[in-house]
């Protein structure tokens, strides 16, 4: 089991095993880093030491990517990371409102964690989701159209269901999600809109 | 002229991403045929005379990136793109979650065209659930199956498949940044020359990287002929479908497979239904954000990739995001400056210092602190990192939505200055502080 | 047809190889095209966006610096979009710039400065907020970063990864907030992390050391050599206030290739140190007083005529450093032998290793012939430590192609560059270098054609090694068979393939049997005599190899001395075999040596603490001891000389490859120091003898005189370049590679078991 910073001991087997998978090791420093969040839930210098030493690269080569990519965390975030989409349709969809909403419901905005550690709140840009504006990523579980209704639903479904999903952000183990994952539900691929699920003309923006 | 669906044939088909179910409906015949009755040559001409052209946004033909690959060269790859980020276009992302085999499929059959052993789907980091892990399990079923791994089929043909889920970066859908990414190293895009992919490419060998739809296509090809694909869509230039994604305020978002060669109308009206409310067009991104805008004197242009152009923009990616009336296009773009600052990866000056800067100037104009010299700033800041400027492209693309909508929406501008507010009632102010955060 | 491709820039029609990219080619026509991340040293990645060109049938402006020429390519680089997308990077570029030019170090040699002058705009129209950074952070005890002067041209992280080969510096976020850095809490901690301050096209990364000491235009600068190590990099000596501020590479593409290594870059310290000597002592008493040169040189003098006259010259012992220059060293041995009569000489404190029979002792090869080599052995050598920039040379040619072979219990810095990596048991590297050899002579893979032409004794050798067979070595070694195999066939079938070995080695037994064994494989396979094909035993001193080429050690043929006084040659009254360093100091701890003379070795300090050691010193009649500060063999002494730095005085060193460069006084020595050379002939003079060398250059003459390896060399030849000996005195050609010539003389292969090959 990990204690918190550092790998399990399965963790780091797979790892090790990812540097023998592809034509060279290095290619393993990406995946690695995301297994280590999967476990960890955020990137603590710890396991960016332990990829490294596995993979067999400087320390710095974790560093570099763990702050490029908008997926990795590199401080401790909550259970539940709610990333609200801020992409042009989902901003015309009303991704403000949806921030607004959760500011008034948990009281912090993007970038932020409740004091209970149950939620951070950040924003993504697209998603690509936009027949699902204005939508949100929730740990790994695409959610949206959102309205406000949806939104209580939401958070009373991640308070109440104590394994919703395990917090990664990139990537995750397996699924406890209670909601049903949001797929397209439309039998024609020609029509295979959402709109009995979007959000009354205009009723996201004004 | 009647039209089946080619590519999206099994969305919405229940399960459809389980190998059972894709070979009942006659999946992974095509890779039969190709190892079989082909040789790898020609495919790549099949491919070539079908006019296939690459889905991904520029268009360059599929088959001729196959040939530039060299002869004999001793290690070679192909990568998948399905990195899918452009603002506005989910199409791989629906692709890929009821119909993973199908890419599976055309990449087997790619790969083998340009003798392959190793190849990678690329897939972006927020698809997972359930996108990534129904092609991981996707994966597994083919080779169980024995359409990976070695001597697939009986032919004597190996290849191995790797799915690479990457960690949320739009810079990875450019190719060669997207070589970096798997490499494990700072996906900043190389230049061009000296490292194009069919010469230096993943590892600094020969690589082949084609997009989602592109690969989706080959099997539909093999299997029906590159005749039968010359006679889709616009040819003889624009053969072949392509899905549209539609978004914004528009009666009914979605993908939708059309012709190439649509016209514009056709789709924001017939497939998408129309606007909201019966309110008016004003604009759309015919390719992304990164695509100059189209507005409503455009709604006759041909969605293609040489009639686009045509009227000063591009097919790009086929996201189209729609904007009526309601729509103040100045805090619009504003909006997707955002996305270009929050982008860029930081290698090339223009870019990285220019995403800022107009970002900061369409905050003040958005914020009632416009100046007169604001506008001609912008379209000078746009010139200066666009027009090939940069290593990659997101020079450009970050300077469209500004250029594009100062030409067919300046007095919107000039309000915003003048006056230190929108001209539509866009935003209510309590929302604003929520939707606009300091850069 | 041939190589070269014809283009036009700005009008002007020049040829240039083809492949070269358009900055170099603009350079060879006399055009300068600004650039900021494009350095001739590193791959081009086309961040900065400062070099656009335009070219004829070209849209749009491309970058010149990741643009290769193409026969018939006219190129513009006055282009009206041209000077309008540079004025527009300046603008982007400074756009968040601090403007802090009269506090930043770099102001006056900086090339956004100069870019900015000489490409940028009028005004800027920048009015939003800039980027704000705490400044400066320390990325290491030497370096510091200011972010917010750092315009992201990579070229310190590119260094690090191309040149260095690690990532000890990196790069972290993305868009505008890029930065330069490393992980939190770690270390900058490269031996290469000083050429990034230089390479640093801003006062992004700056010195500590430096740091305010000084501006550009209050500085003078002086070429000359870093003495830390024995590959000789080429210096630039800055100085202000009668201090070195700073030292910078003076490049010279065939010793370092531009870089330095923290040693050397930040070593000088000690030159500065308020402690320096700067008055002769002389002991009275129980204290050492000052005194003047007179006085001073008369005490030694009469110290050691005592000494000499009272228990005979071979009481008399004269210990030098290998650090000193080629003319202190001659002259210390001409006065030890021509005018003390005695051969207690050495520069050694330590027992001298084993050597390839082959002569002259020194490397066959060239620094930069490795970059020819398509294989290279590295037999127990750690350049990394010993030889820093040898370590990046041998990295190159790792980039260029070679394949490298490590032999090494240790994980050496190199094995990660290493094709292979060997890794025998301590005590075993001659057992493996044995099995190499029998491998190649099993397989059958010996240079038969050279073997024949150059060589004798192969068929001694083959009975020597019959027995090391691989499984035989693979057990004692440890090393598995298969990848001796792999070795012996890179060594034989990938030439040109050189061996580089530590010639330290030589000092224990099984490195002293490798040493021999090294030599045997380069000739089996033909490997000596060409680029790319060498022996390189690697000396560690600045000016080892000048040691040996001078005879600076007991039992090995010296200069003859032209006699001063006109006399005969020779030396007259010196015993044949006189004791080496090591022996002098047991003789020492035994109480029957009652003279030395220390120039620049403090034995106290160098050897570990010994009360025998100290007894002797304490005991000696006569201790001359002459250096640059002050150290424990000096409180012991009767008579202390101030000498110079390698800054303040003429001089030559010979570095690792044979090349004897020069030095320049930058500065004088401190108050009444005086170059070592010089006091040596003054105390030969107060000795009585008539030395006389008005000046540095005349020592040089007479070495180049009587020293056959020396022949021909002058400091006018030497020049800021140095020349490898030996000079063909008919061409006036340097050798790159002993032993081309397929002369009469045969290469012997090891004669005969390795002890009797001992050579000191």
């Amino acid at each position: 089991m990990s204690d918190g910073l550092r790998l399990s001991a399965k963790t780091r087997a797979e790892i090790e095993r990812l540097t023998t998978v592809y034509p060279v090791r290095r290619s393993a420093l990406l995946p690695g880093l995301r297994l280590a969040q999967r476990e960890i839930g955020w990137l603590p210098r710890e396991a960016m030491d332990e990829v490294a030493e596995i993979v067999g690269v400087d320390p710095n080569a974790c560093y570099a990517l763990a702050t490029f990519y908008d997926l990795f965390y590199r401080e401790p975030v909550g259970k539940y990371v709610i990333g609200v989409c801020e992409g042009l349709a989902c901003h015309l969809g009303g991704s403000g409102r949806v921030l607004g909403w959760l500011k008034e419901r948990l009281g912090i905005g993007p970038g932020e964690t409740t004091a209970d550690g149950l939620f951070t709140v950040r924003t993504f840009e697209c998603l690509a989701a936009c027949d699902r504006a204005p939508c949100a990523l929730v740990n790994d579980e695409y959610v949206g159209p959102l309205d406000e209704a949806r939104l209580d639903e939401l958070l009373r479904e991640l308070r109440s269901h104590p394994n919703w999903s395990r917090v990664s952000g990139v990537g995750g183990r397996g699924s406890g999600a209670s909601i049903p994952d949001p797929q397209y539900p439309t039998p024609d691929p020609r029509h295979s809109t959402t709109d009995t699920r979007h959000p009354a003309p205009g009723e996201g923006r004004s | 002229m009647p039209f089946e669906p080619i590519i999206t044939g099994n969305v919405g088909v229940p399960n459809a991403w389980e190998i059972d179910v894709y070979e009942s409906r006659g999946g992974y015949r095509a890779l039969a045929k190709a190892l079989r009755e082909h040789q790898p040559e020609e495919l790549v001409d099949l491919v070539s005379k079908s006019g296939l052209r690459g889905r991904g946004g520029a268009g360059f033909p599929a088959g001729r990136k196959w040939s530039l690959i060299p002869k004999g060269a001793p290690e070679v790859y192909m990568v998948c793109n399905a990195d899918e980020s452009e603002p506005g276009s989910f199409s791989n992302h629906e692709l890929l979650d009821w119909d993973p085999h199908s890419l599976i499929e055309g990449v087997i059959i790619g790969s083998y065209a340009i003798r392959a052993r190793v190849a990678f789907i690329y897939m972006r980091g927020e698809f997972w659930k359930p996108t990534g892990q129904r092609m991981e399990a996707a994966i597994a079923q083919a080779y169980a199956r024995g359409y990976l791994g070695r001597d697939i089929l009986g032919t004597g043909y190996n290849l191995d498949l790797h799915l690479f889920i990457g960690a949320g970066a739009y810079v990875c859908g450019e190719e060669t940044a997207l070589l970096e990414s798997i490499e494990g190293n700072r996906p900043m895009p190389r230049p061009r020359p000296p490292y194009f992919p069919p010469s230096i490419g993943l590892y600094g060998k020969p690589t082949a990287v084609n997009n989602v739809e592109t690969l989706a296509n080959v099997p539909h090809i093999v299997l029906n002929g590159a005749e039968w694909y010359t006679r889709l869509g616009n040819p003889p230039r624009n053969p072949g479908t392509k899905v549209f994604s539609l978004s914004g305020l528009i009666k009914r978002p979605g993908n939708y497979e059309a012709p190439l060669g649509i016209t514009l109308r056709e789709l924001l009206f017939g497939y998408g239904g129309g606007m909201l409310d019966g309110r008016t067009f004003k604009a759309v991104t015919p390719g992304g954000t990164s695509t100059p805008l189209l507005t409503a004197e455009h709604l006759d242009v041909r969605m293609d990739y040489d009639s686009l152009p045509a009227v000063g923009t591009y097919l790009g990616s086929t996201g189209l995001i729609v904007m009526d009336d309601t729509v103040c296009i100045p805090c619009a773009v504003y909006h997707m400056s955002k996305f270009y600052q929050h982008e860029s990866c930081g290698k090339c000056t223009p870019c990285r210092e220019g995403t800022s800067w107009i970002n900061a100037i369409l905050y003040r104009i958005t914020h009632g602190q416009g100046r007169e010299e604001d506008m001609p700033l912008l379209l000078d800041l746009s010139d200066n990192m666009g027009g090939r400027k940069t290593v990659c492209a997101l020079g450009d693309f970050a300077g469209f939505p500004v250029t594009s909508s100062i030409k067919y929406f300046r007095q919107e501008y000039e309000y915003h200055i003048r006056y230190g507010r929108c001209p539509t009632s866009c935003q209510p102010a309590e929302e604003r502080q929520w939707t606009i955060s300091q850069p | 047809m041939d190589n070269l491709a014809t283009v036009t820039i700005d009008g002007r029609v020049v040829k240039v190889p083809r492949g070269m990219n358009l900055v170099e080619a603009a350079r060879l026509a006399g055009v300068e095209i600004p650039v900021f991340c494009y350095h001739s040293k590193l791959k081009p990645v086309g961040a900065c966006r400062m070099c656009y060109v335009a070219i004829e049938k070209v849209p749009g402006v491309v970058t010149a610096c990741t643009t290769t020429v193409t026969d018939g390519m006219v190129v513009n680089t006055k282009d009206p979009r041209v000077v309008k997308a540079q004025q527009g990077v300046l603008e982007f570029l400074l756009a968040n710039h601090p403007l802090d030019c009269p506090v930043c170090d770099r102001g006056g040699e900086c090339p956004l400065q100069n870019n900015t002058f000489g490409y940028g705009g009028p005004v800027s129209r920048y009015v939003e907020p800039k980027r704000h950074f705490a400044k400066p952070i320390p990325l290491s005890r030497r370096i510091l970063l200011d972010r917010e002067r750092c315009i992201l041209c990579y070229r310190c992280v590119r260094f690090q990864k191309e040149i260095a080969g690690d990532e000890t510096l990196t790069v972290i976020n993305r868009g505008a907030r890029v930065e330069i850095a490393t992980l939190p809490g770690r270390e900058f901690d490269s031996p290469f992390s000083g050429n990034t301050i230089e390479l640093c096209p801003v006062g992004a990364l700056t010195s500590a050391l430096y740091r305010f000491k000084a501006r550009p235009w209050d500085i003078r600068s002086s070429p000359s050599l870093c003495d830390q190590c024995s590959v000789g990099c080429n210096v630039r000596v800055d100085t202000r206030n009668r201090q070195i501020v700073r030292l910078l590479s003076r490049e010279n593409a065939a010793v370092d290739d531009g870089w330095l290594c923290d040693r050397g870059r930040f070593g000088y310290e000690f030159a500065n140190h308020p402690d320096r000597l700067t008055q002769p002592q002389v002991r009275e008493g129980t204290r050492l007083r000052a005194a003047e040169w007179e006085e001073a040189l008369y005490q030694a003098a009469q110290g050691l005529r005592q000494v000499v006259s009272q228990r005979g010259p071979g009481t008399v012992g004269v210990l030098v450093s290998p650090r000193l220059a080629n003319e202190d060293l001659y002259l210390a041995q001409r006065l030890a032998r021509a005018v003390i009569g005695t051969s207690n000489l050495d520069y050694r404190l330590t027992p001298h290793p084993t050597v390839s029979p082959l002569r002259p002792d020194a490397a066959s090869g060239s620094i930069v012939g490795l970059e020819k080599a398509r294989t290279i052995l590295i037999l127990g050598a750690d350049p990394l430590n010993h030889q820093p920039v040898l370590d990046l040379r041998l990295k190159k040619a790792a980039s260029l192609g070679a394949r490298l072979i490590v032999v090494d219990e240790k994980q050496t810095d190199l094995a990660a560059f290493a094709r292979l990596w060997l890794r025998p048991r301590s005590g075993s590297l001659d057992t493996l270098a044995r099995g190499l050899v029998h491998l190649i002579l099993a397989n059958g893979q010996v240079n038969q054609e050279f073997v024949d032409r150059r060589t004798e004794g192969i068929d001694a050798l083959r009975a020597r090694v019959a027995d090391d067979t691989p499984e035989r070595v693979a057990a004692s070694t440890g090393v598995p068979a298969p990848l001796l195999e792999q070795a012996a066939t890179l060594l034989a079938t990938n030439g040109p393939a050189s061996i580089v070995y530590d010639r330290d080695l030589g000092a224990s037994d099984d490195g002293a049997a490798a040493v021999l064994a090294a030599t045997d494989l380069a000739l089996l396979t033909g490997n000596i005599g060409r680029d790319g094909a060498g022996l390189y035993p690697l000396v560690r001193a600045a000016n080892e190899q000048g040691a040996l080429d001078l005879g600076l050690m007991p039992r090995r043929p010296s200069p003859p001395t032209p006699s001063p006084t006109g006399g005969e040659g020779g030396h007259a009254g010196c015993p044949a075999g006189g004791m080496t360093g090591a022996e002098m100091l047991d003789a020492l701890r035994a109480g029957q040596l009652k003279a030395l003379y220390l120039l620049g070795v403090d034995p106290l300090r160098e050897l570990p603490d010994d009360r025998a050691l100290r007894d002797g010193l304490t005991g000696l009649t006569t201790l001359i001891v002459q250096d640059i500060l002050p150290g424990p063999a000096q409180e012991l002494a009767t008579v202390v000389l101030p000498g110079a730095a390698f800054h303040e005085r003429e001089g030559t060193l010979t570095n690792l490859e044979r090349r004897v460069q020069r030095l320049w006084p930058a500065l004088k020595p401190p108050g009444k120091a005086r170059p070592d050379w010089q006091i040596i002939h003054d105390l030969a003079r107060a000795l009585g003898t008539s030395f006389d060398y008005a000046q540095a250059s005349d020592v040089f003459a007479e070495i180049a005189s009587v020293v056959p390896t020396y022949r021909g060399l002058t400091y006018g030849k030497v020049g800021l370049k140095g020349v490898q000996w030996p000079l063909d005195v008919a061409s006036g050609q340097e050798a790159g590679s002993l032993y081309e010539d397929p002369g009469d003389t045969r290469l012997a292969f090891t004669p005969v078991a390795p002890s009797t090959a001992r050579i000191v």
